[in-house]
């Protein structure tokens, strides 16, 4: 009895093991054909094998060296800005406005936060036109500040996750620190905030990854000026049919060099990221 | 049904009872919600009512410096000797005053007719050169005026809290209280009124960013802004024209309407659902007790995530291509024959690609299904497994009637956020098919088109402005409504009153 | 000398004539014909004869080409592809007027010609002072007055250099003008496309006829690639059965006057040509084709002008052939395929701050001198009547080619944006072997595309 158990037992380890692996292939195989097809010499697009035939470094030395038409290394600095100072400025609103949400009391605290709340469902492209007109009238079009702020501005209504974060943080510290006569301001400095170091991180990695991602804004706030664009508008270039015949191998070079630093960054983070998300989920 | 038959349902037939509840109480709650609504505006009203006879009586109870007040803000403040402030007061008016004279009640004059002037052109003899005089453009005089007006509203917030201020500093002095200095209003800032220092930033951010072209957008639902009203020249109001084409005046445009609006749906039921069966399956397999290399194979789904979306994006649509690397696969497999290959994105039937682009959003959904899905099977109590095993419960039974009501049961707010962003799921249709396979029932729309890439494509391709507002009003609409049912009929909002 | 006439509303024209008088007092502009003309103003219309220059004079003479304007900055969009070639002549323009005690700036930026328009559209000041773009944007461009009218002195050196069917790609009529203007200034008379294949599989004979090609391909199970799904190709279709397209006076609407048992007999020619053969593909030319001649998986395909390069570096520039489009038999009979034919123009930025050396710029990047270097530099074919007839194309297979199809093809005039997906989807079902080619499903693919050129 006992041994047929564990013989099954083995038996469906080994089938999840199966299972597993191949999954994994077929999660991992796409990436890794990235990594192939930017080391391969064969220029055009596609090819009817599938293991080239010849190798080469040279995609990623163009991508860094010809920079006459597509600047890589300057887009990559673009998005490393803009994603630097939007994650300053999106990690700090958020922080606020959830904290206040979640732990200071004030008149009409409720509908205020319903109003965020339905705010935040905004998809934020639907207006790309408004958008554009208004920063138009600040000044800023085609210039990176505008990314900052608009990738920053609408931050503080992602509150939800956080708030519930802040929600399992015990009362009982605020009120304690309450009495030893600290003010709000403190508290949250100097005990909240500390205490909610996963939190933290997961908005710090959020939203420095969001500009990377981002393509409609990019597009839209950018135009013709491709000194100012971002990675994933040069990406995104570099294969319309004008450019694709010459530049798809350093596309498939410039993807595997953004996606590095980016996916060690995650894997370094992901802790966080798992508490961030489970944590907001739990508490809703 | 009363509350202890409740309490016995497990957390899944608890679902499912209160999504009945749910819909058998929707009549009711509908009427129940325009009565709120009818409530609310009364209640509006009132306040304004009761505000102007605040406004009134203050003026014949306050100091003669509190009366003037009325007309030039701040005076009686700096009388009472809170210099710094009562000069703040005293700026913003004038600031507001010189921007409505120099620029915003010009617009706000036009906003009614959104302009008049139409252009006319000539050719100057002299030079041969042509000659135009611009039309007014009604796209900047519409920005402008809703800019005006949120200053408006602005100011005259500041002016009811200037005389506020005033009446309670009267009050004080007459009861012979203290005044507060500067320093100790920016100390109450950081304490009693620590929400308003943490809120201004954000709200301030938001209302220009968010909340501006938001109405901005509104407004050109309702004006004929389209190809035929190029940008920078007049374009008119029409009332509700936009919405009564959409729904029925235009059978081309419904159509397109109602078919992208099925397809939508369809969609994010299920790529929602598809991530969220085979993500925890997978978390689920991941996490079973004896598997090793857990973190390993973790990583491994992990990673694209990582990977920037329109990086994979835009790679799968090159791999998926009619002569890609996956027909050459599936070729050298001997799958397909030398010479054919699968139309993944380009069938014109229109049902392959449909099929792929909801694998490929699998692709790219299920890591993260598997992320939060193992941080809360971990929290799922082992006493629960326990009591079942002793009850004789195989792995299966405990699977559907432990694990998964569980999952469901706190994943559900994350699930209808997730429904929500598939509806608005622009990402994974542009890169990969850009909306085609073209389908000719349609107007610009293709068979895998949302009504989100419907309203890109609208926006840029064909310059239809007031079509896309309109749309994204009513996707926007649906959305919300979802969003805030969900949010008030999940536990959380209900138990964070227990802080209260 | 060019007679112009247009409604000029009373007002108006008092206002010019007082700025002119001022502007023209301290040039030594020749302005002989304007005084006489200004006095025919009889019930707000007037005509205007002003003198004619020819791009050596604008090069001669700063006050012609650049009125009072000076310290200028110009942005020019152009393809990829002609943008270094672009940058040079633009320089060599600032250079010739630094001469001549002129300060100019040209930034030249990268924009495709086929999202120029688009890009405009969006953002009319933000955009180019110059622009390079496909004729089948002219109308739309014109429609939404994004374009600026054509100097009028100007006028006559465009229409007695360029080909008549180039220029006459650039004149619109508004539904409230009394004449055509002249709107953009034409760049090169090549926009159209051939036949490309690979000559060690195909002969001479073979390319003409669709027939022959597909018996070859068959047998060699090689690809012929032809994407009709794009309607930029797949209007074949209807232009080979004969039909044209005619635009409502307002330009809001096209239609299409098509005989139906034409076309149903031409598209049942094309369905059962795709049913019989698993090689002809409609598929997406722009990133499969390059590959596919490199790969040899392909034999032949149907693309434009501005692939040649490409092709010459995956064939080999001996093995490439061009020619004009094969014939197919329909009811019997061979029937020469009829393309759209298109146009690259330049036209000025309605909202340029600098209109005048924007024009001259224009003038200048479009006249014989600079065409003749895009035709030497990158294969680019010339819109110039006497260049278009030199040697300069007679010798280039490619451009020969796809000049010889220009006789057997439509100009892309009164075209709306809805034409292109319409016929492309018409097309695309025809020859999509998955679809249904009954009579009745026929008739529906056709109905749907009148129904969608229509569309306002």
């Amino acid at each position: 009895m006992i041994k047929s158990y564990k013989l099954r037992r083995n038996l469906t380890n080994a089938l999840i093991y199966v299972i597993l692996s191949v999954l994994c292939i077929i999660w991992v195989l796409p990436l890794a054909w990235l990594i192939m097809t930017s080391f391969r010499g064969e220029t055009q697009v596609y090819i009817p094998y599938i293991i080239p035939k010849t190798w080469t470094f040279d995609n990623y030395i163009r991508l860094f060296t010809d920079t006459s038409i597509v600047n890589y290394p300057r887009w990559f600095l673009n998005t490393f800005v803009v994603a630097c100072f939007s994650c300053v400025i999106s990690t700090v609103s958020v922080l606020m406005v959830s904290y206040t949400f979640s732990r200071l009391r004030f008149k009409s605290r409720k509908k205020i936060i319903n109003i965020g709340f339905i705010l935040g469902m905004f998809p934020g492209f639907l207006t790309m036109v408004a958008i554009y007109y208004l920063i138009k009238a600040m000044g800023l079009s085609q210039n990176l500040i505008a990314l900052i702020l608009i990738y920053s501005a609408g931050a503080g209504l992602g509150f939800a996750i956080s708030k519930g974060f802040f929600d399992t943080v015990p009362r009982a510290l605020d009120e304690a620190a309450t009495i030893d006569g600290a003010t709000r301001n403190q508290i949250f400095w100097k005990i909240i905030l500390p205490m909610s170091k996963p939190i933290v991180v997961y908005t710090i990695l959020t939203s420095f990854t969001g500009p990377w991602a981002d393509f409609i804004m990019a597009r839209i706030i950018m135009g013709d000026a491709k000194d100012q664009y971002t990675i994933a508008l040069g990406l995104w270039t570099m294969v319309q049919k004008e450019y694709i015949d010459d530049y798809f191998l350093m596309f498939c070079a410039g993807a595997v060099v953004v996606a590095i630093p980016i996916t060690a960054l995650f894997l370094k983070m992901q802790k966080y990221y798992v508490e961030g998300v489970t944590g907001g989920a739990v508490k809703g | 049904m009363n509350f202890i038959d409740y309490v016995q349902l497990n957390p899944f037939q608890k679902f499912f009872y209160k999504l009945k509840t749910f819909f058998v109480n929707l009549p009711k709650n509908i009427a129940r919600f325009f009565k709120f609504i009818a409530m609310k505006i009364a209640a509006f009203f009132i306040g304004i009512g009761k505000a102007f006879k605040f406004y009134g009586v203050g003026f014949v109870k306050g100091s003669w410096s509190t009366k003037i007040s009325y007309v030039i803000m701040g005076f009686g403040v700096v009388v009472k000797r809170q210099l710094i402030k009562g000069i703040l007061f005293f700026i913003t008016e004038v600031a507001y005053i010189a921007y409505m004279i120099t620029f915003g009640w010009g617009y706000i004059c036009k906003l009614g007719t959104l302009g008049e002037k139409h252009s006319s052109g000539g050719i100057d003899p002299v030079t041969g050169m042509p000659i135009v005089a611009q039309s007014d453009d009604s796209m900047l005089i519409m920005l402008y005026s809703v800019l005006t007006i949120f200053i408006t509203i602005l100011f005259l917030v500041l002016y009811v809290v200037n005389i506020k201020v005033n009446l309670s500093l009267d009050e004080k002095i007459r009861e012979g209280g203290h005044v507060n200095k500067i320093g100790e209003d920016i100390q109450t800032l950081l304490d009693a009124r620590y929400h308003v220092t943490l809120l201004s930033l954000p709200t301030i951010l938001i209302c220009v960013f968010t909340v501006l072209p938001i109405i901005f957008m509104i407004l050109i639902a309702f004006t004929n802004f389209d190809r035929h009203h190029p940008m920078g020249g007049l374009f008119d109001w029409v009332g509700f024209q936009n919405f009564a084409d959409v729904f029925f005046n235009e059978p081309k445009k419904a159509f397109t309407f109602q078919t992208l609006v099925g397809w939508t749906l369809c969609w994010a039921i299920i790529a929602t659902i598809s991530c969220y069966i085979v993500g925890v399956i997978i978390a689920l397999m991941i996490n079973k007790k004896g598997i090793k290399f857990k973190s390993v194979f973790r990583t491994m789904f992990v990673m694209t995530v990582a990977v920037p979306q329109f990086v994979t994006l835009l790679l799968m649509a090159q791999m998926l291509n009619d002569d890609g690397v996956i027909n050459v696969l599936l070729r050298e497999l001997h799958i397909v024959a030398q010479n054919d290959y699968v139309k993944f994105l380009s069938d014109s039937g229109g049902w392959l690609p449909k099929i792929t682009v909801l694998v490929v959003n699998l692709w790219i959904g299920v890591p993260y299904t598997i992320l939060s899905a193992s941080g809360i099977l971990m929290n799922i109590p082992e006493e629960l497994y326990e009591s079942a095993r002793i009850d004789g419960a195989g792995p299966v039974v405990t699977f559907v009637k432990i694990t998964m009501p569980y999952m469901l049961f706190v994943m559900t707010p994350a699930l209808i956020q997730q429904f929500i962003g598939n509806i608005n799921n622009f990402n994974v249709i542009y890169f990969l098919t850009g909306g085609g396979p073209p389908n000719d029932n349609l107007l610009n729309a293709g068979h895998t088109d949302l009504l989100i890439t419907w309203l890109f494509n609208l926006t840029l391709g064909y310059n239809d402005y007031s079509l896309a507002a309109t749309i994204g009003i009513l996707v926007f609409i649906f959305c919300a409504t979802l969003s805030l049912i969900t949010f008030n009929m999940t536990k959380s909002s209900k138990s964070e009153e227990e802080f209260g | 000398m060019y007679k112009y006439t247009k409604r000029i509303l009373g007002v108006g024209l008092a206002s010019l004539m007082a700025v002119s008088a001022l502007a023209g007092c301290g040039g030594s502009t020749p302005s002989d014909g304007a005084s006489d003309s200004s006095s025919k103003d009889e019930g707000g219309s007037s005509s205007v004869e002003v003198k004619q220059y020819t791009v050596d004079d604008v090069m001669g003479d700063a006050k012609i080409a650049m009125g009072d304007e000076d310290n200028v900055t110009l942005k020019v969009w152009g393809p990829q592809a002609s943008l270094a070639l672009l940058q040079k002549q633009c320089d060599a323009f600032v250079e010739n007027f630094k001469k001549l005690g002129k300060t100019i700036k040209i930034e030249c930026v990268a924009q495709g010609e086929a999202d120029a328009g688009t890009n405009l559209k969006t953002d009319p000041e933000k955009g180019a002072d110059v622009l390079c773009f496909a004729s089948d944007q002219g109308l739309e461009l014109f429609k939404g007055n994004y374009l600026q009218q054509v100097r009028l002195n100007y006028r006559e050196a465009l229409e007695s250099s360029n080909l008549e069917s180039a220029y006459n790609t650039v004149k619109f009529k508004g539904p409230d003008d009394t004449e055509e203007g002249v709107y953009a200034f034409p760049e090169t008379g090549d926009n159209g496309y051939a036949l490309f294949y690979d000559k060690r599989v195909l002969s001479d004979d073979d390319v003409k006829t669709m027939e022959g090609i597909m018996e070859v391909c068959n047998k060699e199970k090689k690809k012929f690639a032809f994407n009709l799904g794009d309607g930029f190709y797949g209007c074949v279709i209807p232009f080979t059965a004969g039909g044209t397209l005619s635009l409502s006076d307002d330009l809001t609407t096209q239609k299409l006057n098509y005989d139906y048992d034409k076309i149903s007999k031409v598209a049942k020619a094309f369905s059962d040509l795709c049913s019989t053969s698993d090689y002809f593909k409609s598929e997406d030319i722009n990133t499969t084709l390059v590959s596919g001649f490199k790969n040899g998986t392909h034999a032949a395909g149907v693309v434009g002008s501005w692939k040649i390069n490409d092709i010459k570096k995956a064939l080999g520039e001996e093995n490439m052939g061009v020619v004009k489009l094969p014939t197919i038999k329909v009811d019997g009979k061979d029937t020469q395929l009829i393309s759209v034919y298109g146009y690259k123009h330049m036209g000025v930025n309605a909202k340029s701050k600098f209109p005048m050396t924007a024009q001259a710029l224009a003038f200048y990047l479009t006249g014989e001198k600079c065409q003749k270097e895009r035709c030497e530099e990158i294969g680019w074919g010339p819109s110039i009547k006497s260049l278009a007839e030199s040697e300069l194309v007679t010798d280039n297979v490619a451009l020969k080619a796809i000049y010889d199809q220009q006789q057997y093809s439509l100009p892309q005039i009164n075209i709306l944006t809805s034409f292109w997906q319409a016929t492309g989807t018409y097309a695309g079902n025809v020859v999509n072997p998955d679809k249904k080619h009954d009579d009745a499903s026929m008739k529906e693919y056709y109905d749907n595309m009148v129904e969608n050129i229509s569309i306002q």
